[in-house]
């Protein structure tokens, strides 16, 4: 499935894709880093071919358009993406303090093992298409990424990690989401041996926060005992 | 009607940062600006645009709508994720393409036979434009592909086609065209030297 969605990057680039198929890319690109330099790359590409189409555009054409521009007014930047820049800034330095406690914290060294995507993928899928969607990634020393995408509008969140290491024995990745007074609910156990985990958080993600991991003993545990191994806040 | 003429002076060296320039400035209301950006341009948008939609009053209609995107979204320009001109064109073949798909839907025309038309148009290529260094660039880029790859490319490019529509035309495997279509433009990429920014 992974590497099918990837292989459609070129036909991506050059808009050889169905609307259904665009969207399913689109939505895929939310969260692959890879996929996107490609399609960048690959429209730079694409875009020198223009040169073998060159033709002088009729005269009149120039007085249309510098007319027609005349009566509109550009917009001005969208104020989200200045948000959205100002939390990547913000979330690369709470990823770096995150690496510096995982240092002295749990011992990570396997990776989980694989599951399918089920469901979930579909639950992701329509947050990464929600307008207001968030995408908040943590990476870990060993080169593990987490990642919580959230829609406030929808009210869910879920969690995609890729070389996640296990839990040290006996103890769980237990997921949590941050109320604005402080309060963590659990939001559900990761499973123990899942590898690359696409998962819901449970409750409700559109008044939290933040979201956390941390390590217990206790699955269930009904607040946490430790301090988190990665967090990842909606501000 | 328009008909194919020469080329005039495309981008020069520093086109692309002139392009940058220019489109930011467009972003703060510079009419003056804009009007330099589609000098700049133009000759591209258009004669990719006209290639794809092939009808010369419906390729005007097209610009004229490209042109206008680029004014309104040019503060969405992101510097970091594209070339300037790589942008303009990205738009404006995007547009084009949205085009002829609506024009398919909405008279159902047979894939096949809009394929034997476009092929004719295919060849009438500027003799000008062919004989530029740049196009001679490109053109030598492109013969790093297969045949069968640069006849991907093409398609999707120049016609407009969807991959499955590809297949179907070349009648190979369903997943065969994206995978000559991607491979096709990373050798292309790789042949120019071009960089993702």
């Amino acid at each position: 499935m992974t590497d099918d969605i990837h292989s459609l990057s070129g036909a991506y680039a050059v808009d050889a894709l169905t609307d259904d198929e665009r969207s399913a890319f689109e939505a895929h690109l939310e969260h692959c880093a890879a996929c996107r330099e490609e399609v960048d790359s690959l429209r730079e590409a694409a875009a020198e071919l223009t040169l073998l189409a060159g033709e002088e555009p009729p005269p009149a054409l120039r007085a249309d358009v510098l007319g027609l521009v005349s009566t509109v007014r550009p917009e001005p930047p969208r104020l989200d993406d200045r948000r959205a820049r100002r939390r990547r800034t913000w979330i690369a330095a709470a990823a770096a303090a995150v690496v510096v406690a995982l240092g002295v914290g749990v011992g990570v060294t396997r990776p989980w093992e694989g599951t399918s995507q089920g469901p979930e993928f579909t639950v992701a899928e329509q947050i990464a298409r929600a307008d207001d969607a968030q995408r908040i990634s943590v990476s870990f020393d060993d080169g593990a990424v987490a990642t919580v995408l959230r829609s406030q509008s929808l009210g869910r969140a879920v969690i995609e990690t890729s070389d996640m290491a296990p839990p040290p024995e006996g103890r769980h990745y237990v997921l949590w989401l941050q109320d604005s007074d402080g309060t963590m609910h659990h939001a559900g156990a990761m499973p123990d041996e899942a590898g690359d985990t696409t998962m819901p958080l449970k409750g409700d993600a559109a008044s939290a926060i933040g979201a956390g991991i941390t390590v217990e003993s206790d699955p269930r545990t009904p607040e946490p005992t430790s301090e988190p191994v990665a967090l990842f806040s909606f501000a | 009607m328009s008909h194919l003429t020469s080329v005039p002076s495309g981008p020069e060296p520093e086109g692309t940062d002139l392009a940058t320039e220019l489109l930011r400035r467009c972003a703060r209301d510079d009419e003056n600006a804009f009007a330099q950006l589609y000098d700049l341009t133009a000759p591209r948008v258009f004669g990719l645009v006209r290639r794809v939609v092939r009808d010369p009053a419906q390729a005007e209609e097209v610009t004229q709508e490209v042109y206008l995107d680029l004014w309104r979204h040019a503060s969405r320009f992101d510097s970091r994720r594209s070339s300037a001109l790589a942008w303009v064109f990205t738009i404006a073949h995007r547009r084009a393409v949205d085009r002829v798909r609506a024009a398919e839907a909405a008279d159902q025309r047979d894939v096949a036979y809009g394929y034997r038309q476009r092929e004719v148009a295919h060849d009438t290529t500027s003799e000008a434009a062919q004989d530029r260094w740049e196009a001679r660039r490109v053109r030598a880029a492109l013969e790093t592909l297969t045949p069968t790859q640069r006849k991907a490319v093409d398609l999707a490019y120049f016609g407009g086609y969807t991959h499955s529509e590809i297949a179907a035309m070349l009648d190979i495997p369903l997943g065969t065209a994206k995978t000559r279509i991607r491979d096709g433009l990373i050798r292309l990429r790789d042949a120019l030297g071009v960089e993702g920014s």
